[in-house]
C-alpha cells in the first residue's frame, strides 16, 4: 500500500496538472470577456457544467473515459496513438448498421471493438516490422475512414425520411435507460434518467485498466516495457507482443466507445458525423490530465465533459459560441506538452512520456 | 598546494524528502589541482555530497564557497558556470548524436557559437593530449572514449572542478590507466579532481588527500602518504568481519550449462570465434579476461538474446533460444549493468517483484506480496532503503545492486550468470556477495563468474578460463590459476 507520504509526494506532483488546467480555464475566461461576457461567472458555469445538461456531460463522460485509455494504453510503452478519433467513427457506423438490422445491443458492442482492435493491431504491425510511425499511419486511418463514413451516412445508411441522418437503430437495440422519474435522495432532487447505463460500462472498463496495469504479474511486465524496454526483453518478456496488445486493446476501446455512444445515447449518426466526432482527439486531453492513470482518467473525463455542457449552457447564458470549451481544452493539452517540454530541458524527472515522443525522442 | 582551498563545502546536511539523512554535518575541501578522493560505504553519502556541490540537489542546511564566495546553486548549469562539472558513471551523452554534435551542444547552451566551441574543444583536446574521433557516433564507441568525451566536455566548457563519480566501473583496465594519466595531466593544468571509487588501489594510487564517509559523517581527511589499504577499510566500515572463506564444495555434479562451438556475429563482425564451456552443478567457472574481448557476446547467446550463426546454448541437454527458454531451463543472471534490468523509477518493490517473478505464470500480484519480497530482500541481504515505494533510482548505486542480486537469488536458478556481480559495492557488501556465490555453489548451484576483477575469479573459481579475441584462449584448475598465467593467456 503506498505510504502516506507517498500519496503526499503524489498530490505534489500534480502540480504540472493543475496549472495547465488554471492556464486552460484563463484562457476561456479571457476569450469570453473579449466576447463581452462575465469571465468569471463562466468559469463557475464551465467548471460547474454538469448541472446544466446533465445527460450529454454523462454520455460524454462514457465515451471519453474510453477514449482516455485508448490514448494513454499505448502511451505507457511509448507509441503515441491518436487513431481513437477514426475508431469511434467506425464504432459507431457498425452499430448503426448492425443495430438497424439486429434487435439487440450484443453483436454490435462484440464487433465494433473487435473490428478496432483489428485496426489497432494492424497499426501496431505497420509500427513493429516496417517502421511506419503510429502518429501517420493513425493520422491516414482516421481520414479513411472519416471520407468513408461520410459516405456511408449520406447514401447506403440515410434514413429516406430524414435525410440529415443515417437510419435509427431499432428500439431492441439501444441501451437501457435508467427509469426516468425523479427521486428524492437526502433532500436532493436526482433524476436517475439522465445517467446512462453505458457510464457503468466505461467505469467498469476503467477499473479492469487499473487492476490490470498495477496489480498484476503481466501488467507489471507492460509497464517494464515501457520503463525499460531492454530489462523487459532481458527477463523474456515479448516486447512486441505487448506493444501490439496494447495497441488492439485501445483500437478496441476505441470501437466500444464509437458503439456505446450510438447504442446508448444517439441512435443514429448525423450526416456531418458530429455526433461521433471530436471524441477521440479530447480522449488525449483527458488523458494527458489524468496523468496516464485510469482511475485520473475517470475524474478527467468528468471535468472535461463537464465543460462540454457548462459551454453550451454557456452559449445562451452569456452569448459566447460554444467553441470556448473546446479552447479551454486545447489550451491545457498545450500547456502540458510546453510543461513536459520544459522538465525534458530543464529536468531528468520523465514524469511525461509524451513529451518526449512528441519531440521525436523514443 | 595552494594554501586556500578552491571550493570549500561547511556543515552540510541533507535530509531527503522522504525522511532519509543522507549527510550530517559534512566539511569537505578541495584545493585546486588535488586529486581528492571520497570513499565510504554504499549509502555513505558520496554522490549526494557530489550532487549538493554539483548543483542538482540542494542541502538541506550548511554553506557552499567556492573561490572566497558563498554560493546558490539553483541547479547544475550554476556550478557549471562556476567551472564545477560531474562525470556519472552511466554517461549523459546522446548516444545518436556524434562526438561533435554532443560537444556543440553542451558548449552552446553554455553561450558558446559554433566557432569558439570548436576552438575550445580544439584546445582542450590539445591541453589534455586526448584525442577523440569528432565525427563517430557515440554509441559506437567504447565506454572509456564515452568517458574521454565526458572529461572533454567538462574542459572545455571551462571545468576547475571535476567530479568523477565510480569512473572505472565500466573500464577495461587499459582504459584505467588511461584515465589515471588524464587526471595526472589534469593535475599538472590546475583542475581539481574529485574521485568517487570502492577500490582502494586506486585511491592509494592516484589521490593526494581521502575522505572517508561513514554513514553520513566524516569519519577522516587524511593525505595519501603511506596509508594502507587495510587502514582504510578499516575508517570505512569500523570493524572489518573475518573473510567469509569457501564453504566446502560437494564434487561438481551433472553439466548444468553447455557452450558448444559458438560463434556469434555483431553487425557483421565477428564477436565469438568458436567457444565451448561446460559448468557443472556445485561449481564456480569463472571467465576471467580484458573486458570487450567476447564476454558480453557470451552471456547474450547463452541468455537467447543473440542469435549464434553456429554452435548451440544448452542448459541440462536443453536448448536455449530465447531468453524465456533460459529462465524456464533454471537459469538466473546478474547483469554486468544495473541500468540493464532496473528501471529507475519504478519502485525498489516492483523492481524486486519484475525481478523475482521472472517465468512466472502468475497473475495477480499484491501490495502485500510486493512489501513481503522486499521485507525478504532486505533482512537477507541487508538493503537500506526508504520502503518498498521509493523509486529504485533514488536508492545508492550499491544498494541497487543488492536488489538485483537479492531478488535474482531468491528466485533460486539452478545456473547463475554472474557478470561484474560486486561491480559497485563496497567491502562489506563485496564479501558478502562473493560469500553468497560460494555458498550458491556449495549448494549445488552451477555458477559462471564472468568478471573483468582478476582477483574475484582467482578467489571464487574452480576452474578458470581465459577470454581473448572472441576465443578461450586457455583453462587452468584452481591452485593452478596464477595472476601471471592468467595474464599469458589474456594476450594470447
Ligand atoms: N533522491 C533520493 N531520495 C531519497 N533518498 C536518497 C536519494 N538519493 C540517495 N538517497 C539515500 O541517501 C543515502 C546516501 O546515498 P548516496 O547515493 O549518496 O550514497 P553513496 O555513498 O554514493 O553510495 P554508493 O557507493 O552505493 O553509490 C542512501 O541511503 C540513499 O538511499
Ligand atoms: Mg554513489
Amino acid at each position: 500500500m503506498p505510504s502516506l507520504r507517498g500519496l503526499g509526494e503524489r498530490i505534489v506532483g500534480l502540480w504540472p496538472i493543475a496549472l495547465s488546467v488554471a492556464a486552460g480555464l484563463a484562457v476561456g475566461g479571457a476569450t469570453v470577456a473579449l466576447y463581452g461576457g462575465d469571465p468569471l461567472r463562466s468559469l463557475v458555469v464551465l467548471v460547474a457544467g454538469l448541472q446544466y445538461y446533465p445527460d450529454i456531460a454523462f454520455i460524454a463522460m462514457s465515451v471519453l473515459i474510453l477514449t482516455g485509455l485508448a490514448f494513454a494504453i499505448p502511451l505507457r510503452v511509448g507509441l503515441f496513438n491518436i487513431g481513437a478519433e477514426g475508431l469511434v467513427i467506425l464504432g459507431g457506423l457498425i452499430a448503426v448498421v448492425l443495430g438497424s438490422r439486429i434487435p439487440s445491443p450484443i453483436p454490435p458492442l462484440i464487433v465494433a471493438p473487435l473490428a478496432s482492435a483489428i485496426v489497432g493491431a494492424f497499426v501496431a504491425l505497420l509500427r513493429l516490422k516496417l517502421n511506419v510511425n503510429e502518429v501517420l499511419s493513425t493520422i491516414m486511418i482516421n481520414w479513411i475512414i472519416y471520407w468513408t463514413a461520410l459516405y456511408a451516412v449520406a447514401k447506403p445508411l440515410a434514413d429516406p425520411q430524414y435525410p440529415n441522418r443515417t437510419v435509427r437503430i431499432l428500439e431492441e437495440a439501444a441501451l437501457p435507460r435508467w427509469p426516468s422519474e425523479r427521486l428524492e435522495i437526502l433532500g436532493f432532487t436526482v433524476y436517475p434518467g439522465t445517467v446512462p447505463s453505458v457510464l457503468l460500462i466505461s467505469i467498469v472498463v476503467a477499473l479492469a485498466a487499473w487492476l490490470a496495469t498495477f496489480y498484476t504479474l503481466p501488467g507489471l511486465r507492460y509497464r517494464f516495457v515501457g520503463a525499460n524496454e531492454s530489462a523487459a526483453r532481458l527477463r523474456g518478456t515479448s516486447v512486441d507482443l505487448v506493444k501490439l496488445l496494447a495497441m488492439a486493446v485501445a483500437g478496441g476501446l476505441s470501437g466500444l466507445a464509437g458503439a456505446i455512444l450510438v447504442l446508448g445515447h444517439v441512435g443514429y449518426i448525423d450526416v456531418v458525423l458530429s455526433s461521433v466526432t471530436g471524441y477521440g482527439f479530447e480522449g488525449i486531453g483527458v488523458a494527458l490530465v489524468g496523468k496516464n492513470h485510469p482511475l485520473g482518467i475517470v475524474a478527467s473525463s468528468l471535468f472535461f465533459s463537464s465543460l462540454r455542457s457548462g459551454s453550451a449552457w454557456l452559449q445562451i447564458d452569456q452569448g459566447v459560441p460554444d467553441k470556448v470549451a473546446d479552447m479551454v481544452n486545447g489550451a491545457i493539452v498545450f500547456a502540458i506538452a510546453a510543461l513536459a517540454g520544459a522538465h525534458l530541458v530543464l529536468g531528468h524527472r520523465p514524469w511525461e512520456k509524451a513529451a518526449k515522443i512528441l519531440a521525436g525522442r523514443r | 598546494m595552494a594554501t586556500t582551498p578552491l571550493v570549500s563545502m561547511r556543515g552540510i546536511s541533507k535530509v531527503y524528502p522522504d525522511g532519509v539523512k543522507a549527510l550530517e554535518n559534512v566539511d569537505f575541501d578541495l584545493y585546486p589541482g588535488e586529486v581528492h578522493s571520497l570513499l565510504g560505504e554504499n549509502g555513505a553519502g558520496k554522490t549526494t555530497l557530489m550532487r549538493i556541490l554539483y548543483g542538482e540537489i540542494r542541502p538541506s542546511s550548511g554553506k557552499i564557497i567556492v573561490e572566497d564566495r558563498e554560493v546558490k546553486w539553483s541547479g547544475p548549469w550554476d556550478a557549471i558556470r562556476a567551472g564545477i562539472a560531474m562525470v556519472y558513471q552511466h554517461f549523459r551523452l546522446v548516444e545518436t548524436l556524434t562526438v561533435e554534435e554532443n560537444l556543440l551542444i553542451y558548449l552552446s547552451s553554455l553561450g558558446l557559437n559554433r566557432a569558439e566551441a570548436r576552438s575550445r574543444v580544439e584546445e582542450a583536446m590539445e591541453r589534455l593530449g586526448l584525442e577523440v574521433p569528432l565525427v563517430a557516433r557515440v554509441g559506437d564507441l567504447p565506454m572509456g572514449v564515452r568517458q574521454r568525451v565526458e572529461i572533454l566536455k567538462a574542459i572545455s566548457g571551462g571545468a576547475k572542478v571535476l567530479i568523477l563519480d565510480e569512473p572505472t566501473s565500466n573500464l577495461t583496465p587499459l582504459e584505467v590507466e588511461a584515465l589515471f594519466s588524464v587526471v595526472e595531466r589534469l593535475k599538472s593544468l590546475g583542475v581539481s579532481v574529485v574521485y568517487i571509487t570502492h577500490k582502494l588501489w586506486e585511491v592509494t594510487r592516484i589521490s593526494d588527500r581521502i575522505t572517508v564517509l561513514r554513514r553520513g559523517r566524516v569519519v577522516a581527511t587524511l593525505k595519501n602518504d603511506g596509508v594502507s589499504e587495510e587502514e582504510l577499510a578499516r575508517l570505512m566500515v569500523g570493524e572489518l568481519a573475518e573473510q567469509g572463506g569457501r564453504g566446502a564444495r560437494r564434487k561438481p555434479g551433472k553439466a548444468a550449462l553447455t557452450v558448444r562451438n559458438l560463434r556469434v556475429l555483431v553487425d557483421g563482425v565477428e564477436r565469438l570465434k568458436g567457444v565451448s564451456l561446460t559448468v557443472r552443478e556445485g561449481e564456480i567457472l569463472g571467465v576471467a579476461g580484458v573486458a570487450g574481448n567476447g564476454q558480453e557476446e557470451l552471456v547474450a547467446a547463452i541468455l537467447g538474446l543473440l542469435k549464434p550463426v553456429e554452435g548451440e546454448v544448452l542448459l541440462w541437454g536443453k536448448p536455449v533460444r530465447s531468453p524465456r527458454d533460459f529462465y524456464k531451463l533454471g537459469g538466473g543472471i546478474i547483469p554486468g549493468d544495473r541500468s540493464q534490468i532496473l528501471a529507475a523509477e519504478m519502485s525498489v518493490g516492483e523492481n524486486a517483484a519484475f525481478i523475482f517473478y521472472t517465468g512466472s505464470r502468475k497473475i495477480a500480484l499484491t501490495p502485500g506480496e510486493v512489501e513481503a519480497l522486499y521485507r525478504e530482500i532486505k533482512d537477507r541481504f541487508h538493503l537500506v532503503a526508504p520502503g518498498p515505494d521509493a523509486p529504485v533510482g533514488r536508492l545508492s548505486g550499491g544498494n541497487q545492486q543488492k536488489v538485483v542480486v537479492g531478488s535474482e537469488v531468491l528466485r533460486g536458478p539452478k545456473l547463475l550468470v554472474a557478470v561484474n556481480p560486486t561491480q559497485g559495492l563496497d567491502i562489506a557488501t563485496t564479501r558478502f556477495v562473493r560469500g553468497l556465490l560460494s555458498d550458491l555453489a556449495s549448494q549445488g548451484v552451477a555458477v559462471l563468474l564472468v568478471s573483468a576483477d582478476l582477483d574475484e575469479v582467482l578467489e571464487l573459481s574452480d576452474r578458470v578460463v581465459v577470454m581473448s579475441g572472441g576465443r578461450i584462449t586457455g583453462e587452468l584448475a584452481r591452485g593452478d590459476a596464477t595472476p601471471e598465467k592468467v595474464g599469458v593467456l589474456m594476450g594470447a
